[in-house]
């Protein structure tokens, strides 16, 4: 039986394919793609992952759920870069994206997706799509602390005011561990808090439309970086890309969804989330195709990957037992 | 489930989420059209800037196009907003839409008449003449204003009944669908209500720097050189949101009072220097200002040949006898009459102000400490103007400025008489000569020793011009080959310039005849905005050009004791105090020294452009060409003009002391 559970995986797995999109488009030449797909991509992340967190989980619970399910394959992803940079010097059919070792540990204790600001001054790296690990991981924790708040009004003023801090900080440095994304990610999570009350999206035509309409709007006015928590229109632009979530929600449950080829596939990658943005990390990290069709092979070198590190997962177990 | 409500005993209430969606794409839709048409407006033109086309499609084009930049939005966050705030306040769905409608239609009608009459969008200055609407109806096209006006009343009939049956409940199904499309929470209306008017006032209620910097989140970008410009690239709500809060002059660098006192000093000196030579006063003579509206000469337009007598020949040949002529450079093409009016009694080129202080009447004066003007140099003072008095702010700014009566058609107390309105035809504005009449029989009743200054703004040859102005109408136009109706529109100015000519040879005379001594300062305030075949940006300078002339009589020639060897073959409009007073050779404050100074010494302030001048034989100079000499002399000018319009006001009194 078709669950709002599977829903929302499948749902995961088509926003990685968006995302993968978004990493390999040259940004300038197809600025108007590029610009659509960032005001929905992580915040649709963000969205799913406020469907899944389990309020009534203590905090402590949640903290080491985190590190286990975040934290842990951030470190791992981290530790297999710095060997693929160690070995990017003997080899020259991968890139060396990192001068040395101590740069790597560097960036990665920072754990910021791109070179910016820092309160240690400018970096010149950023980590990749990994970021969002430690960015879900802070969200879930914060978002956890403000679903404590008894009333409903002091918990929306919560979020607006954290949504507020993070837009705030990130115009005067970026903080570590990604906590600004962490604080603006908060309005989406509670908006996928709501559906799970709910059960359904409140979608009609209307609000469909208001959705495109707000979604064009937005993205001629600019991209929605929520890696380094920038959006042209703070208030305005978080309100047109729940707007964007609701709209890309609503088709992929009545078009993508009911094809069920494509259901199967992004459930999948669904559930293997976390695996595609390490490997994805990886991949845009290290791996550079000289070809006209270089953006459709770097996305098909995640999935493949994806599918085989599975695979041999699954092997292990088999051979375990 | 582990929803997050589950537990709460609080719940937020539901909204009336899906009629608030509707009501949103509504009024999404209508920002939208809103802009889009807007601009058409501003594209659908003659006068060829930046994509402004005739074609009706292409236009609509360049609108479109126009939607996909970032600065487009603003407009339609503006329009929504003012769309939420109407339903916020009446809370009725057709009702909201059609006064949304109806103002719409308002406004672009507005907006695409101004700008066919003068490449410029509605300003938030412009404002203050929608008192005016009696006036200024009769610039607007008929057939459009009908159009208008019907479609409006169409609009609010069909809303009216739509909103009767949606009461009584007589739409069938669609009761209930339009039922939702109200407020059903008095919460959330109010914050709608508090929400949309704080978006709305923003611009309203915070300086200019802050203005700039909100419109900007929004991706605007200024164009100081031209509002037209401005509207084309930003949308023209944006343009006006832009000019509501605006600076008046940017504080020069070294602006204190230690800097004011030593040029106070340094004036005084100047004044009595020029003091010792001027020997005349002003007590029994008359100035008068005469400002031709729209009046150009059409010998000087490149290109432009025409059948009939020359139409200038009679002001071309008092220049040659007038005390000092040559070219006015103005800084409005096809309007902006106050503002070069006051430049001409102020004597502070607009050029020198802030770009967004584009008409002082309205922005500057009401709120500046003190407004010396020549006119103050003189007992009475009288403005007469053959239309009504409520453009431009004229009626408060000329209290401010000390006239004593402003003789308009709508003035209860200073009433301009029946019978100087007679125009050329029926439906005509008052002719020169009526007002030249006028003008004589004030002068001629001034026969006291008390100085007179008087302001004569004419009307005739203000657009629009049409077939049929002027019966017998001998002139036409051979050169270059325009539309059929700009034809119209030249061949029918061209014989109101012949007409106003006519005119000024008979004043001439008369004046001459006088015994009074008086001093004539004419000038034509900007061109028409009909010459389509001259770009107005590319050809700036030609197209900024009016004839000017300070003509004495014998009476005032004797009074001044002194041969007057002025020279200004090109003058800014603000270089006028200073040359009448040279003229008359009236002892100055030290207000006026440095004004002499700056008309003697300093090549004319182009007004129609920022950091250049002319000289005197024409050619455009840029503010760095200027010699050391020259660029202290205009750091002084503009000290004195930051101090007595926008600055701490450390000049005293005496600085700007008439001496009578």
């Amino acid at each position: 039986m078709d669950t709002l559970k599977g829903r929302m995986k499948s749902l995961v797995g088509l926003v990685f394919i968006l995302l993968m999109i978004e990493q390999v488009i040259n940004a300038q030449q197809h600025i108007h793609i590029y610009q659509l797909l960032t005001i929905v991509t992580v915040p649709t992340i963000f969205f799913v992952v406020g469907y899944f967190i389990d309020s009534t989980r203590s905090f402590s619970h949640l903290l080491l759920n985190g590190i286990k399910k975040m934290v842990i394959p951030y470190v791992i992803t981290s530790i297999v870069i710095m060997a693929l940079n160690i070995l990017a010097s003997q080899l020259s059919w991968i890139k060396q994206p990192f001068s040395d070792v101590k740069t790597i540990i560097k960036t990665f204790a920072y754990g910021i997706g791109w070179p910016t600001d820092t309160l240690f001054g400018q970096s010149s790296f950023g980590v990749g799509l990994v970021w969002l690990l430690l960015a879900i991981f802070f969200a879930t924790l914060i978002f956890n602390l403000v679903t404590k708040l008894e009333k409903s009004w002091l918990m929306v003023i919560a979020i607006i005011m954290l949504t507020a801090a993070g837009y705030w900080f990130r115009t005067i440095v970026q903080l570590p561990w990604s906590l600004e994304a962490a604080l603006i990610a908060q309005p989406f999570m509670y908006f996928g808090s709501l559906i799970k009350d709910q059960q359904k999206m409140p979608m009609t035509l209307a609000t469909f439309f208001v959705g495109i309409i707000l979604w064009s709007i937005s993205s001629i006015s600019g991209a929605f970086d929520f890696t380094v928590a920038y959006n042209p229109h703070p208030i305005l632009g978080t309100i047109a890309s729940l707007f964007a979530v609701s709209v890309i929600y609503v088709f992929h449950d009545r078009v993508i969804y009911q094809i069920k080829p494509l259901q199967i596939i992004l459930k999948y990658l669904g559930d293997h989330f976390i695996l595609g943005l390490s490997v994805a990390t990886l991949v845009l990290l290290f791996i550079q195709i000289n070809s006209v069709m270089a953006n459709v092979y770097t996305i098909l070198i995640v999935l493949i990957s994806i599918a085989v590190i599975v695979m041999l997962q699954k092997l292990i177990l088999l051979i375990k037992k | 489930m582990n929803g997050i409500n589950k537990k709460r005993k609080t719940p937020i209430r539901p909204l009336n989420y899906i009629g608030m969606m509707r009501v949103t794409l509504t009024g999404l839709l209508l920002a939208i059209g809103t802009t889009v048409m807007l601009q058409v407006a501003m594209f659908f033109q003659d006068w060829g800037r930046y994509n402004q086309t005739t074609d009706f499609t292409k236009a609509l084009g360049e609108s479109i196009k126009f939607m996909l930049a970032p600065r487009a939005w603003f407009s339609v966050f503006i329009c929504f907003v003012f769309f939420v705030l109407i339903y916020a306040i009446l809370n009725r769905f057709f009702m909201t839409i059609a006064i949304y409608l109806i103002t719409v239609i308002v406004v672009f009608v507005a907006e695409y008449m101004k700008v066919k009459a003068r490449n410029e969008p509605i300003m938030f200055s412009d404002m203050s003449e929608a008192t005016a609407v009696g006036g200024l109806t009769g610039m607007i096209d008929r057939q459009l204003l009908i159009g208008a006006v019907s479609l409006g009343l169409i609009i609010l009939i069909i809303a009216v009944l739509l909103e009767y049956l949606v009461h009584k409940q007589k739409l069938g199904r669609l009761n209930n669908f339009f039922s939702q499309l109200k407020f059903k929470n008095k919460w959330f209306r109010l914050v709608m209500l508090v929400v949309t008017m704080g978006s709305l006032s923003i611009s309203f209620v915070v300086n200019a720097d802050h203005n700039q910097a909100w419109l900007q989140k929004f991706g605007y970008q200024r164009v100081v050189y031209s509002s037209g410009d401005d509207s084309l690239w930003n949308g023209p709500i944006a343009t006006f949101m832009a000019n509501i809060s605006t600076v008046i002059m940017r504080e020069p660098h070294d602006y204190s009072a230690k800097e004011m006192q030593r040029i106070e000093k340094k004036y005084g000196n100047t004044a009595q220097q020029i003091n010792e030579t001027r020997q005349s006063k002003a007590a029994g003579q008359t100035v008068a200002y005469i400002l031709s509206e729209s009046l150009a000469n059409p010998n000087d337009i490149k290109g432009f040949q025409y059948k009939g007598d020359n139409v200038s020949k009679n002001l071309e040949a008092v220049k040659q006898q007038a005390t000092v002529s040559g070219k006015m450079l103005s800084s409005g093409y096809g309007g902006g009459t106050a503002n070069i009016e006051y430049m001409t009694l102020a004597g502070f080129p607009l050029a020198t102000y802030a770009p967004e202080m584009t008409v002082p009447y309205v922005q500057l004066v009401p709120f500046a400490h003190t407004v010396p003007n020549i006119a103050q140099v003189f007992d009475k003072k009288e403005v007469l103007h053959p239309f009504v008095g409520s453009l431009y702010n004229r009626k408060e700014a000329y209290k401010k400025m000390g006239i004593n009566h402003f003789y308009t058609t709508d003035n209860k107390d200073d009433t301009y008489p029946k019978k100087y309105l007679g125009g050329a035809s029926e439906n005509a504005y008052p002719t020169d000569d009526n007002a030249f009449k006028y003008l004589e029989n004030k002068i001629l009743k001034s026969t006291d020793k008390k100085s007179q200054f008087i302001q004569l703004m004419t009307m005739q040859n203000h657009m629009p011009y049409y077939q049929g102005e002027y019966p017998n109408n001998q002139y036409q136009m051979t050169k270059p080959v325009v539309s059929g109706n700009t034809k119209t529109q030249i061949e029918s100015y061209l014989a109101g310039v012949h007409q106003s000519d006519l005119a000024l040879e008979k004043l001439i005379k008369h004046v001459d005849n006088s015994k009074r001594p008086i001093t004539l300062v004419f000038y034509g305030d900007h061109w028409p905005g009909i010459f389509t075949f001259v770009d107005p940006q590319i050809q700036a300078k030609e197209a900024h050009e009016t004839d000017y002339f300070i003509y004495q009589n014998d009476a005032a020639k004797k009074r001044e004791q002194l041969q007057s060897n002025l020279k200004r073959p090109y003058a800014s409009p603000s270089d006028f105090p200073a040359l009448t007073l040279d003229a008359m050779n009236v002892k100055v404050s030290p207000f006026y020294a440095l004004q002499t100074q700056v008309s003697e010494q300093l090549p004319a302030f182009a007004n129609y452009t920022r950091g250049k001048f002319v000289d005197e034989q024409g050619h455009t100079i840029q503010t760095k060409q200027l010699t050391s000499k020259q660029k202290r002399l205009l750091a002084d000018f503009k000290l004195v003009q930051y101090d007595l319009s926008d600055g701490q006001h450390y000049l005293s009194n005496k600085f700007t002391k008439t001496m009578k």
